[in-house]
């Protein structure tokens, strides 16, 4: 009756715990306030998963001069399917004067979730591993039509190492298309002259479909996007998601405004395994290598890494320079001090000098004066 | 209402000769400074960021710029034609650009001399700390050359005023309020100019949005006490019924100055390029979904930004700047300057010592500086050694340079004719010195009568050594006779010997 065995039935089996026990997906994002994350979440899972900074908040505690790690917890559902969603949201980040020491804070919570991972992993009994390993990082950059500014381009420099990064051009209904065109241009340069590693997705060679599709996604790194939470009428009579202005109405999911719907294909619908996968295979796995190889060859683990945190932490950098600074230019300005002194001195000396001069050639003058009344005098 | 009728007797006069009018514009990079500029004065006299190869544009001249990192190739100041991905992650640093540009109004013939002041490279930096101080520098050194001009004997007719009237600031358009970088420079540009804060890109906001983000603006501005331009208006001045003088266009000024007060910040669209709609070029932006005409008072304050710094407030500006900024900032110099002669206890002469080591005349270091910087408690001695000290630095100052009063003047005449660029700091340092000018010269009549008196005294002495020689010659004339009256007597030889002596 039966040809099979029913070795085969293996992937359906598996298909059946996985969409019972469901998935994990982090999600992070990094940029300037107001350049419209918080909106872009909303937007992309199209539910109110966080709520917008309350503006009056700000005035009990002044105004906020550090960065703070938010994280958004959620639980999605689709087709009884189920997929725990963390959205990991950095209020603050560029908002200050002073902003060298902002994307610390990014860069040691990627490595405390490796680092955390790494040892429940080792603990002997790990059946529920907290994971909270960044499988992707949406870096949002402002749309100033220019092309990265330094602080950009050194947070994508720390993040590309650590995390899928994926950049995002926000706001995208800021800048005429030609705009837009030339400035993702400049951007892209820039990535490639910076060597920041960004997210692409794999490009399959024996399925012709999805290389396409992959290859167009690479092409318009980085998205344009425009979000929005609320629908409204378009032109055409349907109720879209947009944002209305006086001057027309800018649709969210319009491939001739944002380049959304490509990012959401990026980020859920085709290429959430790969990010997963390769944050398990390469970002994971180099941490690790990194991280066992430093604590082979450095028995004091826990010093090593101290020294090596206060190294690296560019706080402790800053204030050493800054120390070190104030002691040189004391230096300097006492040593300032002594030249003129010095100066004054010989000046005095040579003054001195100069008087001593004159009147040894008044002594002279005199003398000669009285050779010549002797002379005279012998003469008479 | 008499000031009103003086104002307008100026406007009058101003109008004939042309009015000089000087603004800046702050603001993070891509926020469209340049391009409100440009749109402003319907000419391309900003260079934007980056040029596609082959545009001719005069670049603008720069007044003062500095870097982040000295051996960074990349500087604010140079002005990047061609785009270098390479070199995209260094700091540029931040510089200060002016550009002249003269306005021709059609109508009644005015003119205006317009100076616009950029600064590219503001809030490009991780660190923006640099950015701040070279703008205050910048400000403070502008009234510092009026400040010397006013102290001069004679001043030059040609003086040109480069004081900045106006600021406008761009606010980020974030959508949440203003941040720490927005607060913290507008409190410290508060005090050198008026700062008129404005939304740059508000195409970025639908009309809800922008309503919310002025709100928070202003909500952010009285929480944290901005100081920003304020349009003045009294709701009580108006009730006085008897004034009769109060003319329509009186009360329509004071009801617009409510109006703007009430739209401020402004929200601006700008946009260079034209676009042709129904046979019209329209300056606009095209979108896929839309057409923006910038010049739509709906959602673009650009119209209204444009009047009330080309027209209404431009006499405004100029005053207050003149009147009260520029008036406190004086007083605050010369308060300062003057502090140090003052006679105080010697514990704040001390501190006052201490503090404004910086600000006096480069003193010659000393003892008593070193003693200072030790704190060493006696300042009893230190008292006494610090007024030595000053003894010293004039003395010093005399054996350097001589500077007396007219060479002073002298100095700072010609130092105005080469101010252009780089001796602004050397000139803030003579302004600084100016008020010492009264001080210097009792001291130099001091001097003279002292040398006068030695003069005089030389010449006594001279007179009293002629007066010795003629005596010794005498003398030695009447020696002679008498050696000529001893040979003839015999005994020549031990004479000669004792009147060597």
């Amino acid at each position: 009756m039966s040809d099979f065995v029913g070795i085969s039935n293996l992937p359906n089996q598996r298909y059946k715990i996985v969409s019972k026990t469901g998935s994990t997906f982090t999600l992070m994002v990094a940029g300037e306030s107001g350049l419209g994350k918080t909106t872009f979440i909303n937007t992309l899972f199209q539910t109110s998963l966080k709520s917008h900074v309350d503006h009056k908040a700000r005035h009990q505690k002044g105004i906020r001069s550090t960065v703070e790690i938010d994280i958004v917890r959620a639980e999605l559902e689709e087709k009884d399917f189920k997929i725990r969603l963390n959205i990991i949201d950095t209020p603050g980040f560029g908002d200050n004067v002073n902003n060298r020491r902002a994307f610390q804070p990014l860069i040691d919570f990627i490595d405390d979730q490796h680092d955390s991972y790494m040892k429940q992993e080792q603990q002997p009994t790990r059946s529920e591993i907290k994971d909270l390993r960044v499988h992707a990082c949406l870096y949002f950059i402002r749309p100033t039509g220019h092309s990265l500014k330094p602080l950009d381009i050194e947070v994508m420099k720390k993040l590309s190492t650590r995390v899928n990064l994926v950049p995002i051009i926000s706001k995208a209904d800021t800048l005429s298309p030609r705009e837009i065109n030339e400035f993702k241009q400049r951007i892209r340069a820039v990535i490639e002259a910076q060597e920041i590693k960004i997210y692409s997705p794999p490009i399959e060679i024996d399925d012709e479909a999805s290389a396409e599709h992959s290859k167009i996604l690479i092409e318009s790194i980085p998205f344009a996007i425009i979000g929005s939470e609320t629908k409204v009428q378009n032109p055409e009579g349907e109720m879209v998601l947009g944002r209305e202005y006086p001057w027309g109405i800018a649709e969210v999911e319009n491939e001739q405004h944002s380049d959304f719907l490509k990012l959401r294909s990026l980020l859920l619908r085709t290429n959430m395994l790969d990010l997963i996968l390769s944050t398990e295979e390469l970002h994971y796995e180099t941490y690790r290598a990194l991280k066992l190889d430093a604590s082979n060859g450095n028995k004091d683990d826990s010093r090593s890494k101290l020294t090596k945190r206060f190294n690296n932490n560019p706080q402790f950098k800053e204030e050493e320079d800054q120390l070190k600074k104030v002691f040189t230019d004391q230096v300097k300005a006492e040593e300032g001090r002594f030249r003129k002194w010095e100066q004054n001195i010989i000046n005095e000396r040579q003054r001195m000098n100069l008087d001593l001069e004159s009147v040894q050639h008044q002594i002279k003058q005199l003398e000669e004066q009285i050779k010549d009344l002797n002379i005279k005098k012998g003469y008479k | 209402m008499n000031f009103l009728s003086s104002s307008a007797l100026r406007r009058k006069k101003d109008t004939r000769r042309g009015v000089k009018f000087t603004i800046m514009v702050v603001g993070q990079s891509g926020i469209g400074k340049s391009t409100f500029v440009n749109t402003l004065l319907d000419t391309k006299i900003v260079p934007h960021k980056y040029e596609p190869i082959g545009t001719t544009i005069d670049e603008p001249k720069i007044a003062s710029f500095s870097t982040i990192d000295d051996s960074s190739t990349i500087n604010a100041a140079v002005f990047q034609r061609d785009f270098n991905p390479a070199l995209a992650d260094q700091e540029p640093g931040i510089a200060i650009t002016e550009s002249e540009v003269e306005i021709l109004n059609k109508g009644d013939y005015s003119r205006i001399f317009l100076n616009v002041i950029n600064t590219p490279g503001f809030g490009d930096n991780i660190d923006n700390e640099v950015c701040f101080e070279e703008i205050i520098n910048y400000l403070k050194q502008q009234f510092d050359i009026v400040l010397a001009e006013e102290t001069k004997f004679k001043r030059n007719p040609k003086f040109k005023d480069t004081r900045v009237h106006a600021c406008l600031y761009f606010i980020t358009p974030t959508g949440h309020g203003l941040r720490e970088l927005d607060v913290e420079i507008i409190k410290k540009l508060s005090k050198y100019v008026n700062i008129i804060p404005v939304i740059g890109r508000a195409d970025s906001f639908t009309k809800e949005e922008l309503a919310d983000f002025k709100r928070n603006i202003l909500y952010d501005i009285e929480k944290f006490n901005v100081p920003v331009f304020q349009f003045t208006y009294d709701d009580d001045e108006e009730a006085i019924p008897e004034e009769d003088e109060m003319s329509d266009e009186e009360e329509n000024i004071l009801s617009e100055n409510k109006y703007l007060q009430s739209i401020q910040p402004f929200a601006i669209i700008s946009s260079e390029d034209e676009i042709e709609i129904d046979g019209k070029s329209i300056k606009g932006r095209q979108y896929p979904w839309g057409f923006i005409d910038i010049h739509n008072p709906e959602y673009s304050d650009f119209k209204l930004l444009k009047n009330v710094l080309l027209s209404t407030h431009l006499q405004d500006l100029k005053d207050l700047t003149h009147d009260y900024l520029y008036e406190n900032y004086r007083t605050e110099k010369l308060r300062a300057v003057n502090g140090i002669n003052d006679e105080t206890t010697p514990e704040t002469k001390k501190k006052e010592f201490l503090g404004s080591r910086d600000s006096y005349i480069p003193e010659p270091p000393s003892l008593s500086n070193l003693n200072a910087l030790a704190n060493i408690k006696d300042s009893m001695i230190l008292e006494e050694q610090n007024e030595k000290d000053f003894a010293n630095i004039l003395d010093s100052a005399q054996l350097n340079s001589q500077p007396s009063i007219s060479s002073f003047a002298q100095e700072t005449i010609s130092s105005q004719k080469s101010i252009d660029s780089k001796n602004r700091s050397q000139l803030r340092l003579l302004s600084e010195t100016v008020p010492y000018a009264l001080k210097q010269e009792q001291i130099q009549q001091r001097k003279q009568k002292l040398a006068e008196l030695e003069a005089k005294s030389a010449k006594e002495m001279k007179l009293k050594e002629e007066a010795l020689e003629k005596k010794a010659l005498e003398l030695k004339l009447r020696e002679q006779e008498l050696l000529a009256k001893m040979s003839e007597l015999g005994i020549s030889g031990n004479a000669s010997f004792a009147s060597d002596n």
